[in-house]
């Protein structure tokens, strides 16, 4: 049976971006103070998830990778580990390598392994560098916990075969000497080359987590480390690698002398007492340990902790071999009982349950088919209301029923329309959720505090609109933090609290979506602003109102900013923000007050999908009028009108003056007439700019289903789209803001 | 579609649909025929060449219709009852064109398709990869993905201008 991995590959992906999406989001949701299990549990399932599926896939380095970050995720689960800043970063980075890795997979190429060979080593430092949180430890562990320490000697032996990066090398160097006292006897002549380095290491690190980490480098084969014993650790009594668990890699085998010795034989260099097969036998095949048949100094420490690990559900319990094994009583009690060898895949498994269920209630859907169905639901409303037409003429009377069922049929299709229209929708926590950390990182690099709130995350809104929200939404609260926000030491003086605010929030209002993004910092700057506009050479009074003068800011190459950072400031970006909301059809609006912070209010159309139109006619074409551009209409004959130029025409519309221009003549359509003084004229505004479009008639108002043309077709200047109306003809949108540009020389003409 | 892919189908031969433009007769390939439908009135696109009729609703779809008869400029150009429109599907796009009739589909092998002379058709030798001869009759076989994607036929982005 032949057999497409690469399907699945697609999905592994996808699905470990969303374990990364959770990882990174519980990182940045947790207490540091008081972390809760269950998020912590959720961070470890995340990442456990990720390791688990690149080892299935193949994706060793990604498999091996995620392998350290679990293991510094899991210590800290079990709070072996306290989860501090600095553990917290690393994680994000890890997170952040990952999804290029991901992403790298994805394009087909092969993820460079530098940086996470880089990343892994500050990884296994901060999982070696145990610091256990006092709360979380039960008292006899704590004492089991305490750190002993002990000799090592490690050798490397370097092939000239394989040569080892310099860099890599003198980070694990560096980060061995951090583990301990390092006394490096003898190296290589060659700094990065072939040749064998000997050193002696002091350190409270387990002989286990040593080589794990040496290992993550380098070739298991090429290291070689001996424990010595440490005259301390013979005086504590204790199993001076308890504090390692083991992940449940390490059966209670071998190890004869545990038995005689108590806990003192296994630090004997006892290389020969067991047989690597044993060791193999255990081994669930990351390789990382097979060199090691030092490693039975595990062993009393696995057995102790085994009671304790869950095994995480994917390593069989393995029978206690009571040939070999015979180590202390207490021990061996907690091993032979079958309870705790079986319990720790059932309890495994009873954690992961709760994220399958909610899986298990949503399907992963190609918006290719949602678009394929919605357009199967536009012909259907096109044909029923085809049928509708031709019914009309029918006598009510005697075709009773077949009416009624029209009427059914009508009601049902709209209501289908509408819950086909809703598969698109999307929480905005789609977009809210990277802000956090978008924050959190700006807020480290400008050295201020920040507290980001996410409010109506379940706001829905289409997905197509939602891809193209993130980018000015980024830019927003970029300003907001390196703009807004004042620092710390400044917020002080003014009797804030040093930690910014920054809101986001979501909600419906008559049918469209307002976004808001708010800051309580200084505000903005009415003086700064009119003084940079008196700069730039923009007319403005100085008495103009607020509104007015915040509109400046979305002007062209216009920053409020004193510095320009690699931040914000450079003046791109507030037009550009404007430019792209508009072009989905939204607006925004600022409001500020000195001294109390700045709000931004995006408004937005639900959806691409559907538009609200006015259908007006010109000649015998119809055009669809987006009807958000739509201010009024009106009938030209009562209106007074004056020539400016050879062609151009405005009109008096109360006060104001507003070009007026044919829409048979911007279209050439044939048999139209050109005249505009006993037409329709539909006033539309867009970027500020108002129009008068004159054409022969209004038809009506409805939502349209938008098509694109670019699909089979090109772009069309003045054109954003098609739709198809009632009785299966095309129509075309116009680009109002489109429009305006087009008209806009000419009028700039006529006004100059 | 390649013709690798019809090799394992058929070994030799494949197959075309022939069309008449006036007096002449073209043939593409079929398997870029999505389906043959009845002219039916068209939305005008502003600004498009006069041989790009418009658009229309072909099941949801936006589907460009071009006239193959006004870009030969051909003299007889009317919309009868008879008028066709083949569907292609090219690309992954549907474009539609108006020829006169669609007259056969015929099964060539390569030894039945002879290079082109460069002589006096109404399409550009670019997009001719053969002449066949059936029954007398002389087929011009169009390189239909070609000159739908061509610059001259304005139909996609990038290359109009």
């Amino acid at each position: 049976m032949t057999f497409d991995i690469g399907q699945f590959v697609q999905i592994f992906l996808e699905e470990a971006a969303e374990h990364l999406a959770a990882l990174e989001s519980g990182l940045l949701a947790i207490d540091l103070q008081a972390p809760e299990a269950e998020t912590l549990n959720a961070i470890f399932r995340a990442a456990h998830s990720i390791k688990g599926g690149a080892g299935t896939f193949g994706f060793g380095e990604m498999g091996e990778f995620t392998h350290t970050l679990e293991t510094l995720l899991d210590r800290v689960r079990k709070g072996e580990l306290a989860l501090d800043e600095k553990r917290v970063d690393v994680c994000l980075r890890a997170v952040d390598l990952l999804r290029s890795m991901v992403e790298a997979h994805r394009r087909g190429d092969t993820p460079a392994m530098d940086a996470a060979r880089a990343l892994s080593v500050e990884i296994v430092a901060l999982t070696c560098d145990s610091q256990p949180p006092a709360q979380a430890l039960p008292s006899a562990m704590d004492a089991a916990a305490r750190p002993v320490r002990q000799a090592y000697e490690i050798c490397l032996n370097l092939p000239d075969t394989h040569r080892v990066d310099a860099g890599t090398l003198d980070n694990l160097i560096h980060t061995l000497g951090q583990l301990g006292e390092l006394t490096i006897y003898t190296r290589p002549s060659e700094t990065a080359g072939a040749g064998q380095w000997r050193m002696h290491l002091d350190t409270d690190v387990s002989q286990l987590e040593l080589t794990d980490f040496i290992s993550y480098v380098l070739d298991p084969a090429w290291v070689d480390i001996a424990a010595q014993v440490s005259p301390q650790a013979l005086s504590s009594g204790l199993p001076l690698t308890q504090e390692f668990d083991g992940f449940g890699f390490f059966s209670p085998v071998a190890e004869p002398t545990a038995s005689t010795d108590e806990a003192y034989g296994f630090f004997e260099p006892l290389p020969e007492t067991t047989t690597p097969a044993q060791v193999e036998s255990v081994d669930p095949g990351y390789g990382f340990f097979d060199v090691l048949p030092e490693a039975v100094s595990a062993p009393a420490a696995s057995a102790t902790s085994a009671g304790d690990d869950p095994g995480y559900g994917f390593f069989e319990p393995l029978p206690p071999d009571s040939a070999t094994v015979e180590p202390e009583p207490v021990t061996v009690a907690t091993l032979a009982a079958p309870t705790p060898a079986e319990a720790p895949p059932a309890a495994a498994k009873a954690e992961k349950s709760p994220p399958a269920a909610a899986d298990a209630n949503s399907i992963r859907v190609g918006i290719g088919k949602v678009d394929q169905l919605i357009n199967l639901v536009g012909e259907l409303v096109i044909t029923q209301s085809m049928l509708l037409q031709s019914a009309a003429t029918l006598d009510p009377v005697t075709h009773e029923r077949l009416l009624g069922g029209l009427a059914q049929l009508e009601r049902n299709s709209r209501d289908l329309q509408e819950a086909v229209m809703s598969i698109r929708m999307v929480p905005m926590s789609f977009v809210f959720s990277r802000y956090p950390r978008i924050v959190r990182d700006l807020t480290r690099k400008l050295g201020k505090q920040a507290d980001i709130h996410l409010i109506g995350e379940s706001t829905e809104l289409d997905k197509g609109l939602v891809e193209k929200i993130v980018d000015p939404l980024t830019h927003l609260v970029r300003n907001a933090v390196d703009h807004g926000l004042e620092s710390p030491a400044e917020r002080s003086a003014a009797g804030k609290p040093a930690a910014g605010q920054i809101t986001l929030s979501a909600s419906h209002q008559s049918g469209q979506i307002l976004i808001e993004i708010s800051d309580d910092g200084a505000g903005l700057n009415r003086e700064r602003i009119l003084a940079k506009a008196a700069r730039q050479g923009i007319a403005i009074s100085p008495d103009a109102p607020d509104g007015e003068v915040w509109d400046l800011i979305f002007a062209p190459g216009f920053s409020t900013a004193e510095t320009v950072t690699d931040v914000s400031g450079r003046g791109v970006g507030m037009d550009v923000v404007r430019k792209n909301i508009q072009a989905l059809g939204g607006s925004v609006l600022l409001s500020s007050a000195a001294g109390r912070g700045t709000r931004v209010s995006i408004r937005l159309p639900l959806t691409l999908a559907i538009l609200d139109g006015m259908s007006v006619r010109a000649g015998d074409e119809t055009f669809i009028v987006p009807l958000g551009f739509v201010i009024e209409s009106l009938h030209a004959s009562a209106l007074e009108f004056r020539s400016i130029g050879r062609n151009g025409k405005v009109v008096k519309v109360r006060d104001d003056y507003i070009p007026v221009v044919s829409l048979a003549a911007l279209f050439d359509i044939p048999g139209a007439s050109r005249q505009v003084d006993d037409a329709v004229l539909v006033v539309v505004e867009s970027e500020n700019a108002t129009m008068a479009i004159a054409v022969d008639a209004l038809l009506g108002q409805h939502q349209v289903v938008v098509k694109n043309l670019e699909t089979n077709f090109r772009r069309v200047a003045g054109i954003s789209g098609a739709t198809i109306l009632g009785d299966g003809q095309v129509s075309l949108i116009l680009d109002v803001a489109g429009l305006l540009r087009m008209a806009r020389p000419e009028l700039a003409s006529l006004s100059a | 579609m390649t013709a690798t892919d019809l090799h394992a189908l058929q070994p030799n031969k494949r197959e075309f649909l022939t069309f008449t433009l006036a007096d002449e007769e073209y043939a593409l390939d079929i398997l870029t025929v999505q389906e043959i439908r009845c002219y039916e009135p068209v939305t005008r696109i502003v600004g498009a060449p006069p041989f790009i009729k418009g658009v229309v609703n072909l099941r949801g779809a936006i589907v460009p219709i071009v006239d193959m008869r006004i870009k030969l400029a051909l003299e007889k150009v009317d919309y009868t009852d008879f008028t066709v429109v083949i569907i292609l599907s090219i690309a992954g796009r549907l474009v539609g064109i108006v020829v006169d009739s669609v007259s056969d589909v015929l099964a060539l092998t390569p030894e039945q398709i002879r290079p082109a002379p460069e002589l006096g058709s109404a399409i550009d030798i670019r997009y001719i990869t053969g002449l066949a001869t059936i029954d007398q009759r002389m087929v011009i076989m169009l390189d239909i993905a070609r000159l739908m994607t061509s610059k001259e036929m304005q139909l996609l982005d990038g290359v109009s201008e």
